[in-house]
């Protein structure tokens, strides 16, 4: 533990001193794998599957907000959509469009869910992501999670049935977007996995805020179990055709995971060096704020100072009992 | 001459200003009635746009029945079936959108007093410097 403690310490220093370069590189990795993730799974229009292309734009996302590597995800399933159908792009932007005016103008933080979302059901390991918002976030990302959940499934239904939105024997263009709704509203698996994820993360949440040992662990491994068991009640009532094997396999990594995220982010503040200018009247300031690092070989050594003073201040007492004794025998007048 | 304890005040709220600050002072330079109503009326604008969207998507989802049926059902009693459920989605969230406004106002307006009070002990400091 002591090994890992000191892994996470050097973690953290090289993160404060090259955090400059680090956050634009994760930026870039998420727009990449994103992109990546649409271009294979939809890959309709040739132009835009493109890795220079996908390069790129991830370059650009780099230096730019989290919610930028979004819209422009987003930009790329409608533009796919619309080549595959002109129908099924509108009802897609129709989707988005809902969630941009209902929930993300209120809370634009939360847009990164919906994004991470699609990323990891398409990666096998969805459950990561309500355990994951349980232990960091608030229950109010249960909106942002079911909306990531909703695209997820949304993009799904058009892979497994393209045939019927690209071919052109439909009797009309309107029916499409009949089947498109169609395929959203009566997806009973999707609202199935919504109401485990929204359940997975009030049960984590409520755990992880208890005055327990060990509420971060017994938080995120409760939720795997009660989505795992959700999910398999779903199978046998709904017969829903979900994997068992595949979800208790997700689960166990999705924990791991978790476990991975909990040892990073548990009480590990990771405030970034801040430069800042200021000036009054006869100065300009230019400021470098560094955080104070405390290493953690330190803590064995606190221990030991512990220990030290607690001996030396049993041998102080046991330096006045001597002398109470001495004054005593001397003086023959007893100390109360 | 530099003051220690001064610039590390100075930073602090420069760091504020920088991060959290910027947004906060922006609600704090408006009063509470202003800046809530001006967001329950973006969130009113909002409501009524995504209406608009699922009313087309009603309509769009079974276009054909619905222009054979137009003209047999009653427009009126229609007309007035829609306006209900319009003024009910938009009077819900925007009665949801104020009580967040709300509660965003009185967390930036305590931060800002924060912020404030920090103004008041950086003006302290120079008033004892000058008459030092």
């Amino acid at each position: 533990m002591k090994s890992l403690l000191v892994l996470k310490e050097n973690i953290r220093k090289i993160y404060s001193k090259y955090e400059n370069y680090i956050t634009p590189a994760f930026k870039f990795l998420l727009a990449f794998i994103s992109l990546n993730l649409v271009n294979s799974k939809l890959g309709y229009m040739s132009r835009i599957d493109n890795i220079m292309v996908v390069l790129v734009i991830a370059l650009l996302c780099s230096c730019l907000p989290y919610n930028f590597t979004i819209i422009v995800s987003a930009v790329f399933v409608l533009l796919h959509l619309y080549t595959l159908s002109m129908e099924c792009a509108a009802v897609a932007l129709c989707i988005f469009l809902l969630m941009f005016l209902l929930y993300f103008r209120l809370s634009p933080k939360d847009a990164l869910l919906v994004l991470l979302t699609p990323i990891c059901f398409m990666l096998n390991i969805p459950i990561v992501i309500p355990l994951v918002a349980g232990l960091l976030c608030s229950p109010a990302s249960i909106v942002s999670t079911s909306f990531g959940v909703v695209t997820y499934y949304v993009l799904d239904y058009v892979v497994t049935n393209v045939a019927a939105f690209s071919s052109t024997e439909v009797e009309s263009e309107m029916q499409k977007i009949r089947i498109m709704i169609d395929g959203v509203l009566n997806n009973q698996l999707m609202f199935m996995v919504v109401a485990t994820f929204a359940v997975t993360i009030l049960v984590v949440f409520v755990i992880r805020k208890k005055a327990m040992d060990y509420a971060w662990t017994i938080a995120m491994i409760a939720g795997a179990i009660l989505n795992v068991l959700i999910l398999l009640m779903g199978e046998l009532v709904l017969d829903l055709n979900i994997s068992i094997i595949g979800t208790i396999i997700g689960a166990i990594i999705s924990v791991l995971l978790a476990q991975v995220i909990k040892f990073f982010v548990f009480n590990v503040d990771y405030t970034r060096t801040e430069y800042v200018q200021f000036e009054d009247d006869e100065y300009y300031y230019y400021v470098k704020a560094v955080p104070k690092i405390t290493v953690a070989v330190a803590d064995k050594s606190v221990k030991r100072i512990n220990v030290q003073r607690k001996s030396a201040t049993q041998s102080k007492a046991g330096g006045q009992r001597t002398s109470a004794r001495e004054y005593q025998s001397k003086t023959g007048n007893r100390i109360r | 001459m530099l003051n220690e304890e001064r610039i590390k005040l100075m930073t602090q709220m420069a760091s504020y200003e920088d991060n959290d600050g910027k947004k906060n002072v922006a609600i704090g330079s408006y009063f509470r009635g202003d800046y809530i109503s001006l967001q329950v009326m973006k969130a009113v604008i909002s409501a009524t746009m995504a209406f608009g969207i699922i009313c087309a998507m009603y309509v769009f989802y079974d276009f054909e029945t619905f222009m054979q049926n137009i003209y047999k059902i009653d427009l009126l009693v229609f007309g007035k079936k829609i306006l209900l459920l319009y003024v009910i989605f938009v009077a819900v969230y925007a009665l949801l959108s104020y009580i967040i406004y709300a509660y965003r106002y009185n967390k930036a307006r305590a931060s800002l007093k924060r912020y404030y009070n920090h103004l008041k002990e950086l003006s302290a400091m120079y008033g004892q410097e000058g008459k030092k």
